[in-house]
């Protein structure tokens, strides 16, 4: 059995409690009978259940699991860009020839990542692994901290922290408490490598007594005017004073410093110094490394995702990781699960991206600003509990940008996006809260060859999905995949 | 005509997108013809006070509040008070609502003072204890309002007849006793987001009507098609389950 590298089990000790040990062949076991049955009755892709079983069942098994990997592990969390991350940094791992164990799924809590871990295990509780083996794992901002408490990862990842969800994850205050007080529960070994130009995530950094890198932007023509409404943290954490920004780029990311105490933006080791930002097709970049600079080439849209390569790269050079292979990984990654998906049905094409948080979709509308000519949109909102219960969220989000487009609205509370949208000064907006029925009316009253550009709360992508999967889109569509 | 619309902390106390309330009022008026002005009124003294024909203010993150209600109490209050006294229209959201009654203790047990125009205060029930979270539906003078309510504290009216509305579901000010939110003069404070105004446009109007009668003498708004603001009401009362 491969042997930890220096990563250790907490609480457990498998030779003096055999017990636990049979414990754990039990869970396991149960676990993969529970995942066969789900994946027969088509319960889903069997992401979650397995996991679930196996946590109740053991406890610690995460945590027992991980410690075999012989790369150990690296955690990826953070409000918006988690699962964006995690893919590039996999693609660039794997260009350099590493075997890298994957949340791919996007089921980002302790149970999804349990469930990967155990389609690679054996019945009697290995881990099926190989001596360069290394996993990347997607954690939101509350399972990474039951994560934290059963296995200490090789290096943490924090993309940023946006306001998001509030009946659902609480204020982003209170999550940044609890992620510092977990980080303070680490042995010192555990590199933090965090997003420099978020105050709130900087902050992080400052008690750690471990090894801490900064990662950020400095291309000043990307630079807004003023921090955007939707900022959440632009108060310096010592200070009952605003932060004074140099430069802002979105959200309350950019250059900042408090004019009461003189807290500032950390010095950063791993920069984007030049961005080329192409629409849908992608980003090309300039990555700045202490000791050398890279060019690529992004496939995933947006300022959001330069962001996102950032935090990867930072995590692959913190591995000493060859430029190539960065390079290679990060061109290789194409939007991950409804995070920019690109389908064709006949003359035409559809985008379907993912909305969740104010900070987000801004982003993704200022990607839509950019694209020539009149949109179509289709804009679907729901308010399940993967949604969020509360949707006035939207009025947060500057739909005012959009105002010449034709919209249909869809989703459980498709009369609400269409009340923003009218108070947006949108004049052609119909709704039909069926999302199927408003996919075809969005498509009909389209023009030939234009795009539909579709905007969809996570179930409402989920939905969506579904629906093009029962008209046999499917083929095309997984061809965008991985 | 014109609608001078003060916006108290628009960015320390605009955690639930409580902006969209401006933006109703704005387009209402726009719609009809009627100038709109909006004021953002960040921390620091507030000058022209009696200009302002209509106050809004929303709900923030603990830290947030706690450094809004200290400029609210100490810098803007007696100014606010003595305009409101006068007759200006105001809606507190949430938070703001908290630090427009009398004060607000917190889960620790330590108290916020606010400016004690509304005849209330919040109690925090101490940690652990649950929030009061989900969709609502209210009366007010026989109209449904409808929005999500998310809030810790527990508010208390001291004289019941103090109400802005009553609960119909959901928690309202405390989960205990049906009252919801709290009036006094044109001082309006509730725990309802969505944003409010935008689903209520009833309550947008006569937000107006208030402040533009008390400048302008006008006693009524000409009517606007709320056909879309009506589907949204009546789908939120739906999922609400009334």
């Amino acid at each position: 059995m491969p042997v930890s590298a220096g990563n250790g089990t907490r609480g457990v000790d498998d030779q003096r409690i055999p017990f636990s040990r049979l414990r754990r062949i039990v869970a396991i076991l149960l676990a993969k009978i529970a995942g066969a049955i789900s994946r027969r009755l088509q319960w889903g892709g069997g992401t979650a259940l397995p996991g679930l079983v196996a946590e109740h069942l053991s406890p610690d098994l995460l945590g027992f699991l991980l410690s075999h990997v012989p790369g150990g592990a690296i955690f990826v969390t953070g409000t918006n860009g988690k699962t964006t991350t995690a893919a590039l940094l996999r693609n660039i791992l794997a260009a350099d020839g590493r075997t890298v164990l994957h949340n791919a799924t996007g089921s980002n809590l302790t149970r999804g990542v349990l469930s990967m871990l155990l389609e690679h295990t054996a019945w009697h509780g290995r881990l099926c692994v190989t001596p360069d083996s290394i996993a990347v794992l997607e954690l939101d901002e509350a399972a990474i901290v039951q994560a934290l408490r059963q296995h200490q990862p090789s290096s943490i990842v924090v993309t940023n922290l946006f306001r998001d969800q509030l009946d659902r994850y609480g204020e982003v205050q209170t999550i940044a408490a609890a992620l510092r007080s977990a980080f303070a529960q680490l042995d010192a070994t555990t590199a933090l490598l965090l997003n420099g130009d978020d105050p709130l995530v900087a902050s992080l950094g400052e008690s750690y007594g471990g090894p801490v890198r900064y990662f950020g932007l400095d291309d000043p023509d990307l630079a807004r005017d003023d921090i955007e409404l939707a900022a959440d943290s632009h108060y310096c954490p010592h200070e009952a004073t605003p932060l004074q920004y140099a430069t802002a780029y979105y959200g309350h990311l950019g250059e900042y410093v408090c004019p009461t105490c003189g807290w500032q933006r950390p010095e950063r080791d791993v920069r984007v110094t030049q961005v080329a930002l192409q629409g849908f097709a992608g980003v090309s970049l300039t990555v700045t490394f202490p000791q050398e600079e890279l060019h690529a080439r992004l496939r995933v849209p947006g300022l959001y995702n330069v962001y996102n390569a950032l935090a990867a790269t930072t995590a692959a050079w913190h591995l000493d990781t060859a430029a190539e292979a960065m390079s290679e990984g990060l061109n290789a990654t194409v939007p991950a699960f409804g995070r920019a998906e690109r389908i064709e049905f006949g003359d035409r094409k559809a985008w379907l991206l993912l909305i969740k948080n104010p900070v987000g979709a801004n982003q993704v509308l200022r990607l839509l600003a950019a694209e020539d000519g009149p949109l179509s949109i289709l804009a679907i909102l729901q308010d399940r509990a993967a949604d969020g219960h509360d949707v006035s969220w939207i009025w947060d989000v500057d739909f005012e940008c959009l105002a010449s487009a034709a919209v249909t609205t869809g989703g459980r509370r498709a009369e609400d996006m269409a009340v923003r949208l009218k108070y947006a000064g949108l004049q052609d907006v119909t709704v039909i809260r069926d999302i199927a029925n408003a996919f075809d009316r969005a498509v009909e009253a389209m023009p030939a060859n234009r795009t539909l550009f579709i905007l969809a709360t996570y179930t409402g992508m989920l939905e969506m999905r579904r629906v093009w999967a029962e008209r046999g889109l499917v083929r095309q569509f997984w061809e965008g995949e991985e | 005509m014109k609608l001078v619309i003060g916006h108290l902390y628009p960015r320390l106390m605009n955690m639930y997108a409580d902006r969209g309330n401006v933006i109703c009022l704005e387009q209402r008026c726009r719609w009809r013809g009627i100038d709109v002005e909006v004021r953002s009124l960040g921390p620091g003294p507030l000058h022209n006070a009696a200009e302002l024909d209509l106050l809004l203010v929303g709900g923030g993150q603990d830290r947030e509040q706690y450094l809004a209600s200290h400029d609210l109490v100490e810098t803007k209050g007696s100014v606010l008070r003595d305009a409101m006294r006068d007759g200006l229209v105001a809606l507190a959201v949430c938070g703001g609502y908290q630090l427009f009654g009398e004060y607000y203790r917190d889960h620790t047990g330590a108290e916020l003072r606010g400016i004690a125009v509304l005849p209330a205060h919040t109690m925090h029930p101490g940690e652990g204890s649950q929030r009061c979270i989900g969709n609502i539906v209210t009366t007010w003078h026989g109209i449904k309002l409808v929005g999500f309510e998310n809030h810790g504290g527990r508010t208390y009216l001291h004289e019941p007849s103090a109400a802005l509305a009553t609960v119909e579901s959901g928690f309202g000010n405390n989960g205990e006793d049906r009252t919801e939110g709290a009036q006094w003069q044109n001082v309006y404070g509730t725990y309802l987001h969505g944003s409010l105004l935008p689903k209520n446009p009833a309550f947008a109007d006569y937000l107006i009507v208030q402040a533009l009668q008390r400048r302008h003498g006008v006693a009524s708004l000409p009517p606007l098609d709320d056909a879309v603001e009506a589907s949204a009401h009546e789908r939120a009362l739906k999922i609400a389950g009334r």
